[in-house]
């Protein structure tokens, strides 16, 4: 095991990390929000113009000759109903981040529009959610999209390793240059793998324990509460990594998904139905209308906290989609064998998003509609944005019940993140060994542990995006380099 | 100082746009073969 130069520089690079963080979180957390201001003051054009371009490049794809080309030989077939494929990916790709932010997110923006603007809230809250809507929608999908789709290309087309290295060693030979940039390529994605998912694992932890909080009437002091859920967390997720339980883990993946549509029909259903169906109509034609220009948005004339409130929120959704897509890259690919270009690009970008458009258009429209009635207190999102999906779940009927579903579903999405990226870490290091050995995934899953932990210590959900956003940062040029060589192998391929 | 981390991280993009247009463009004898057994599309 520590014979593998990749594994032995990304083990230390990731345990670095870990060790600096748990000597000294806030010193760590703050150098990140240094750095990764200065790159989005200098980079954002360049990232909001790679998303853009992830989404144009896409659909051209889709809708062009390639998009017949079938990711596999002539006789493979999907091994998945399209149903599963969708609800797999779906769960892999947003997962927790969806119970945090589901209320949340739109609420934060509708003050801020409120507080930077005299526009009326009959303007502000469509506007809110159209942000919300944009970060979550076709560009993240476009990035999560052509990731898997490079991916499943040359695993499945022309049996290369799923490795992010390999479309480079396939298109341009075993050259030193190629051989030298797969490998710092697959050394980036492994150590932006770890952090993307310690991060998910610390914001899961906060809503678990504010859920916790909630349920049981905890008044919490310290880290003790959280500590003590991320100690159960990594036992919950050790057994996994020992033995193989990969049907288990996808029972557990589809659970946790059907626990979150069950919510957000319950939310449906109990609040005002028409209301929440009207925000939906009325957001999708906002959406359709304006996604691509939008795209293109980089506030060069506004306010300086305009720009901050970009930096903070849309360039930092970028760069989290992009720190996660290698991973969620991995497994798109796995359950795409046997779909075509077309079918796998517009299942990618349609389905998820629509999704999207319901999940917030629900709790965004109720977080939006107790607000008007009094019923929450909307400043609850600059206070103590953890605690705001259940503070919304509170004011409903069945308070407790859905409560201990939200903490249930979050504490799902965590494990069987962890177990999954644990096995897609351990396959990057050993040079895409599909059967990676128990003690390879079990010392990733401890780093992964470590990494969460950090996060957790960092002490806010501002702080663990930072550090995620600084090691998705290279990802940038990481994710256009693999397209390239896709668009030149599918030249190739065509013999255009 | 500023302005010249900025100039500086901003000739990297340019940079490496132009060697992605580089890379794509050339041709790669002897490499990327596709496998003939394989299904070609219509």
């Amino acid at each position: 095991m520590f014979r593998n130069p990749l594994m032995v520089t990304a083990l230390s690079l990731t345990a670095a990390v870990s060790i600096w963080g748990l000597m000294d979180a806030q010193a760590l957390a703050a150098f990140a929000a240094r750095t990764v201001s200065v790159i989005l003051r200098s980079r954002g054009w360049f990232i909001m113009l790679t998303a853009s371009a992830l989404l144009i490049i896409s659909l051209w794809l889709a809708l062009s000759r390639f998009g017949k080309i079938k990711l596999g030989r002539s006789e493979d077939e999907p091994e998945f109903s399209t149903f599963s494929w969708l609800a797999m990916m779906f769960a892999a790709g947003m997962g927790v981040g969806l119970l945090f932010y589901g209320a949340a997110e739109p609420i934060s923006h509708f003050l801020f529009i409120q507080d930077q603007s005299d526009m009326p809230a009959y303007q502000a809250g469509p506007t809110a959610l159209f942000l919300t809507y944009f970060h979550w929608g076709l560009h993240a999908w476009a990035i999560y999209g052509l990731t898997a789709l490079v991916i499943a290309y040359f695993t499945f087309r022309r049996q290369a390793p799923p490795l992010v290295s390999a479309p480079v060693n396939i298109v341009f030979g075993d050259k030193p240059w190629a051989r030298t940039v797969g490998w710092l390529m697959d050394l980036l994605a492994i150590y932006a793998i770890a952090i993307g998912l310690a991060g998910s694992i610390a914001l899961g932890v906060f809503q678990v324990e504010d859920g916790v909080a909630t349920l049981f009437g905890i008044q919490r002091a310290g880290l003790g509460l959280g500590l003590a859920i991320f100690a159960v967390l990594c036992l919950a997720y050790i057994l996994p990594l020992l033995v193989d339980l990969s049907k288990g883990m996808a029972t557990l993946s589809n659970t946790a998904i059907l626990i979150a549509i069950s919510l957000m029909v319950f939310v449906l259903l109990v609040g005002p139905t028409h209301l929440f169906m009207q925000n939906i109509v009325e957001g999708f034609g906002e959406y359709i209308t304006n996604v691509l220009p939008h795209g293109f948005r980089t506030y060069t004339f506004y306010e300086e906290t305009v720009g901050q409130w970009f930096s903070a929120w849309t360039l930092n959704y970028m760069l989290w989609w992009l720190a996660w897509a290698p991973f969620v890259g991995v497994f798109i690919a796995r359950i795409s064998k046997g779909r075509t270009i077309r079918e796998f690009i517009l299942g990618v970008l349609l389905a998820p998003t629509v999704f999207s458009i319901f999940w917030f258009g629900i709790f965004g429209g109720m977080g939006f509609y107790q607000g008007a009635a009094n019923q929450l207190d909307p400043t609850v999102v600059q206070t103590d944005i953890n605690r705001t999906t259940f503070l919304l779940l509170e004011t409903m009927p069945f308070s407790k019940l859905t409560i201990a579903a939200t903490v249930m579903a979050a504490f799902l999405f965590i494990v069987t993140s962890v177990v999954s990226a644990a096995y897609v870490l351990s396959m990057f290091s050993t040079g895409g060994n599909q059967d990676p050995p128990v003690k390879v995934k079990l010392t990733w899953g401890i780093i992964l542990g470590a990494l969460g932990l950090v996060m957790i210590l960092s002490g806010s959900a501002d702080a663990v995006r930072q550090i995620i956003a600084l090691s998705a940062n290279p990802f940038v040029f990481i994710v256009l380099f693999l397209v390239m060589c896709l668009l030149k192998a599918l030249k190739k391929e065509k013999g255009v | 100082m500023e302005n010249l981390v900025d100039t500086l991280m901003n000739i990297l993009i340019f940079a490496f746009i132009g060697l992605l247009i580089w890379l794509y463009t050339r041709e790669e004898p002897g490499h990327d073969d596709f496998p003939e057994n394989n299904d070609q599309p219509e």
